[in-house]
C-alpha cells in the first residue's frame, strides 16, 4: 500500500515588510513598502515586498517604484537589506529542520515540507501544521502561512489561499472539491499565454481542465498540456527534493515577453548558472552533466546536455558549457523560458591532490569568497558583470 | 637451426616472456618471439619496443640459427604436451617442431624483419643489492596513476644513491614511499621513472636468492641484467624505456607536523575498512573515519545502497578527530602491506592521511572534501 502522503508548504507572509515592521514597531500597523527609493515619485526599480496595510492600496511586489509612490506616498519606503532577510530565513529553516529532515526550500521565505514520516511525533498533520507557525512566531515574531495537502502543488495553493496567517488543510477527500472551482490560473505553470489560451478554449476552471481530453490538451500544448491535465486531477508526483538527497539541481526563468534579444537571454543564462553554481555549493555537490533547457514560442521545449569530464560547481564552467549548447542549438524562434539544470554528482571533484592544480585551487577561492559574502549579505549582494544591468 | 631442449624450461621460459608480447600491434612481427640458437644455449627474445626481454636456456644445439615464430602458437604447442624433451628444426622460415605423438609445421617470419635487440654491456654495469627489490616494486607500483595526462606520474620514481635506494609511486590522490639502505656503487645519484611494465616484468623474474642486480642507464634506456645464480643457470637481460617528464617533489608533501597517530593492528583495520566500504558506489566513493577515545569507527553512507558502520578497539586519547576519504585507497595498500602492524598519523581534515611502517615506509591518502 501507498504510503499516505502529507505535504506541508510554508510561505512567510510579507516576509521583507514583515522583518522590517518587527524590527521596528513604530511601523506596525502602517503601509510599509520594500524596494527601490522612490526618490519623490521618479525612482526607477520596483517593490520587492509590501506590507498587507500598503497593499489595500494596490501596491504589490514587482509594481514600479514609481507608481507604488503615487499610490501612497506616506507609505514607509526601505531599502532592501538582503543580509537580514538571509539571516532571518536561515533562522526559519533552522525551526522547520525541527519538524521533518525533507525540506525543499522554494525561495528565501517559502519552503516546502514531506511530513509523511515525522508528523506523529508532533500528533496529527493538522496539529504539526499549528506547531510549525508557532514556533515560528514566537522564535522569530513572524507570520507563516501554512497550506497542508497530499501533493505539492496543492499545499502551494492552499498556504496562499488563507493568507494571511493562514492554515488550510486540504485532505484526499476533499482535494477536488478544493481543487476545481479554482480559476485556472492557481495552476503551477499556467502563465498569462497559457490561461489566454485555455480561455479561448472555453476552460477557466481547474475542474473544467480536469474533465478536457488529454490527448487533445497534448496536441496543443506538448507535453505541458498533460502535465497541467495531471496537475487539475490532483496528480503531481514530484516529491519534496531535498537538495543533499536530490539527483539534479536546476533553475530556470519565464520571460515576461518572449524574447530574441540576445543580450537578456545572455544573462538570464549567467544569472542561472550562478544560481545552480551556488545552490551546488551549499549542498557540497559537483556534477558532470550539464543541461540547458529552452521553451520557445508555442510551447515547445528542447533540452541539451553535455558531460564533462570533471564534476564541477563552478559557475563559469557551467556558464561556458551553456553558452557552447545555447550556440550549437541555433534557436529559430522567440525564447519563452531557460533552465540550467546540473546532474550526475560524482565525488571525483572533492578529491584533493597532492601536487594540486593552481587554476582550480584559485577558482576554488574564488568561489568560497563569493559563498562567504552571499552568507553574509544575501543570494543578491554579488553577481558575476554578465549578470548586472 | 636444429635444437633438442627440455619443454618444461621452455615453457617456462615462454610464460616470462609472454607478457611483454603485444597481443595487437602495428607491427604484426611484434606478436613473434625470436629464438637464436648458439652453442649449448638458445636465446628467445621478445619485446614491445617499449621494453623487452631476453632469456636463456641451456639445449642440445646441432645446428645454430635463427628463427622467428609465432608466440601465441608455440606457446600452445608446449602446454598442450606432456613430454620431457622437444625437438625444433628450421628450414629457412619454417619450424618443424616433433613431440613423442605430434608434428607441426609453423610458418615463421623473416629474422632480417625483427627489430634490433640491445645488448647489455657488463663493463658499463654498476651493482644494486637485489634483497628488498621485489617488496618496494609491490608497495610502490599499486599507487601509480593511469592518467595519460599526468604522464610522469603513470611511472615509479626510482632514485638510487651509493647508500639508499628509493622508489615513489602516486597517482596525485596518493603517494607511496619507500626507502632501502643499501649499497650501490653507482658513479653519482641517479633519478630515473620507470613505466610500470618493466618493474612488474622486474618484480617477478628476481628470486629470493638474487644478492645482486647490474645496471646500466643510458639516456632513454634502463637496461637489467638479473645475473645466473640458485636454480637460474644463465642470466635474464631486460630493458625498458624511461618515462620523460618532471616527477613532482614528494618529499615536500610528506607531512611531518601530523600531530594525532594511532596504532594499527593490519588484518583487523582491512576486515573492517572492507566492510564499511561495501555500501559505497563507482561514483560515490567516500568513507568516513572517526576516532575517538580508544574507539575507531568506519562510516560509510550512499544515497542509492544504504550506511555502514564498522568500529573497532584502538588505543587512542587524543583529540576526537574525523576525515573522508576513498576507501579504496586504503584497502590497496592492505593488500601489499606483510606486517601485522602500522602506524596512522593525522593533522586534520584537509591534510593527507599518512600510513606509516617503521621508517622507511610512507603511504599517504589526500582525503575528500565532503562530508559522508
Amino acid at each position: 500500500m501507498v504510503k499516505k502522503r502529507f505535504i506541508i508548504h510554508v510561505d512567510m507572509d510579507a516576509f521583507f515588510a514583515a522583518i522590517e515592521q518587527r524590527d521596528n514597531p513604530a511601523w506596525r500597523g502602517q503601509p510599509v513598502v520594500v524596494g527601490a527609493d522612490p526618490k519623490g515619485g521618479r525612482g526607477r526599480g520596483v517593490v520587492s515586498a509590501a506590507s498587507y496595510e500598503a497593499r489595500k492600496f494596490g501596491i504589490h511586489s514587482a509594481l514600479p517604484i514609481s507608481i507604488a509612490y503615487r499610490k501612497c506616498p506616506k507609505a514607509i519606503f526601505r531599502p532592501v537589506d538582503m543580509a537580514k532577510y538571509s539571516q532571518v530565513s536561515r533562522q526559519l529553516h533552522g525551526i522547520l529542520y525541527n519538524f521533518t529532515p525533507e525540506i525543499e526550500p522554494v525561495s528565501i521565505d517559502e519552503a516546502f515540507l514531506d511530513i509523511s514520516g515525522s508528523y506523529q511525533l508532533f500528533g496529527t498533520p493538522r496539529q504539526t501544521c499549528v506547531l510549525i507557525k508557532k514556533r515560528i512566531k514566537e522564535e522569530i515574531d513572524l507570520i507563516a502561512s501554512v497550506g497542508l495537502a497530499p501533493v505539492k502543488m496543492v499545499a502551494k495553493i492552499a498556504s496562499d489561499f488563507g493568507k494571511p496567517d493562514g492554515l488550510v488543510e486540504v485532505t484526499k477527500e476533499k482535494l477536488f472539491d478544493f481543487l476545481w472551482p479554482l480559476e485556472i490560473s492557481k495552476l503551477w505553470g499556467v502563465g498569462v499565454k497559457t490561461r489566454q489560451s485555455l480561455n479561448e478554449m472555453g476552460i477557466w476552471t481547474v475542474g473544467q481542465l480536469a474533465k478536457k481530453d488529454v490527448k487533445a490538451l497534448k496536441k496543443i500544448f506538448g507535453a505541458n498540456g498533460e502535465h497541467l491535465w495531471s496537475l487539475a486531477n490532483g496528480i503531481d508526483e514530484r516529491d519534496v527534493e531535498t537538495e543533499t538527497g536530490a539527483k539534479s539541481i536546476s533553475n530556470e526563468t519565464t520571460f515576461g515577453k518572449d524574447t530574441a534579444d540576445q543580450d537578456e537571454i545572455d544573462s538570464s543564462l549567467m544569472w542561472l548558472c550562478e544560481k545552480v553554481s551556488g545552490r551546488l555549493r551549499q549542498a557540497g555537490l559537483k556534477g558532470r552533466t550539464i543541461t540547458l533547457k529552452i521553451r520557445v514560442t508555442g510551447f515547445q521545449t528542447y533540452t541539451r546536455a553535455i558531460t564533462v569530464p570533471e564534476p564541477t560547481n563552478f559557475v563559469d564552467v557551467l556558464y561556458q558549457q551553456i553558452q557552447k549548447l545555447y550556440k550549437n542549438f541555433k534557436v529559430r524562434k522567440k525564447v519563452r523560458l531557460v533552465g540550467v539544470k546540473v546532474s550526475n554528482f560524482d565525488l571525483a571533484g572533492f578529491q584533493s591532490d597532492l601536487f594540486q592544480q593552481p587554476t582550480d585551487q584559485k577558482r576554488e577561492k574564488i568561489h568560497r569568497a563569493v559563498d562567504a559574502i552571499k552568507k553574509k549579505f544575501g543570494e543578491e549582494s554579488v553577481h558575476r558583470g554578465r549578470v548586472v544591468k | 637451426m636444429k635444437i633438442t631442449c627440455e619443454r618444461a624450461q621452455l615453457q617456462e621460459a615462454f610464460q616470462i616472456i609472454n607478457p611483454i608480447i603485444p597481443t595487437r600491434s602495428t607491427i604484426p612481427i611484434l606478436q613473434n618471439i625470436k629464438i637464436i640458437a648458439e652453442k649449448q644455449t638458445i636465446f628467445l627474445i621478445g619485446t614491445d619496443l617499449e621494453i623487452g626481454l631476453r632469456y636463456e636456456i641451456p639445449a642440445e644445439v646441432k645446428e645454430t640459427g635463427t628463427i622467428i615464430l609465432p608466440t601465441q602458437r608455440l606457446g600452445a604447442i608446449l602446454r598442450e604436451s606432456t613430454d620431457e624433451k622437444i625437438n625444433i628444426e628450421s628450414d629457412g622460415h619454417i619450424a618443424r617442431i616433433k613431440t613423442k605423438i605430434g608434428y607441426f609445421k609453423i610458418l615463421g617470419a623473416d629474422p632480417v624483419d625483427y627489430p634490433d635487440f640491445p645488448e647489455f654491456d657488463t663493463k658499463k654495469a654498476f651493482e644494486i643489492e637485489a634483497s628488498g627489490l621485489k617488496e618496494m616494486i609491490r608497495k610502490t607500483i599499486f599507487a601509480t596513476s593511469g592518467e595519460i595526462t599526468r604522464y610522469a606520474l603513470t611511472g615509479v620514481l626510482l632514485e638510487i644513491t651509493k647508500k639508499e635506494l628509493r622508489m615513489v609511486g602516486s597517482d596525485g590522490k596518493r603517494l607511496a614511499f619507500i626507502k632501502k639502505k643499501s649499497e650501490q656503487n653507482v658513479p653519482q645519484n641517479i633519478k630515473v621513472i620507470a613505466p610500470p611494465k618493466g618493474l612488474i616484468l622486474l618484480e617477478r623474474i628476481i628470486q629470493d636468492k638474487d644478492k645482486k642486480i647490474l645496471i646500466t642507464l643510458e639516456e632513454t634506456q634502463l637496461k637489467i641484467q638479473v645475473p645466473a645464480g640458485g636454480s637460474r643457470k644463465h642470466p635474464i637481460f631486460l630493458f625498458s624505456g624511461l618515462i620523460e617528464g618532471n616527477f613532482p617533489d614528494y618529499a615536500n608533501v610528506i607531512p611531518s607536523d601530523s600531530d594525532k597517530k594511532v596504532e594499527i593492528p593490519t588484518a583487523e583495520f582491512a576486515a573492517a575498512i572492507r566492510q564499511a566500504a561495501l555500501v559505497t558506489t563507482d561514483k560515490f566513493k567516500a568513507t568516513k573515519m572517526i576516532l575517538e577515545k580508544n574507539t575507531l569507527t568506519f562510516f560509510s553512507r550512499t544515497q542509492d545502497v544504504g550506511e555502514a558502520q564498522v568500529k573497532m578497539k584502538v588505543s587512542y586519547d587524543q583529540k576526537p578527530f574525523e576525515i573522508v576519504f576513498n576507501p579504496d585507497f586504503l584497502i590497496d595498500v592492505l593488500r601489499v602491506i606483510d606486517e601485522p602492524k602500522f602506524t596512522l598519523e593525522f593533522k586534520d581534515k584537509t591534510s593527507p592521511i599518512v600510513l606509516k611502517i617503521g621508517r622507511n615506509y610512507v603511504y599517504l591518502i589526500m582525503p575528500l572534501t565532503v562530508d559522508v
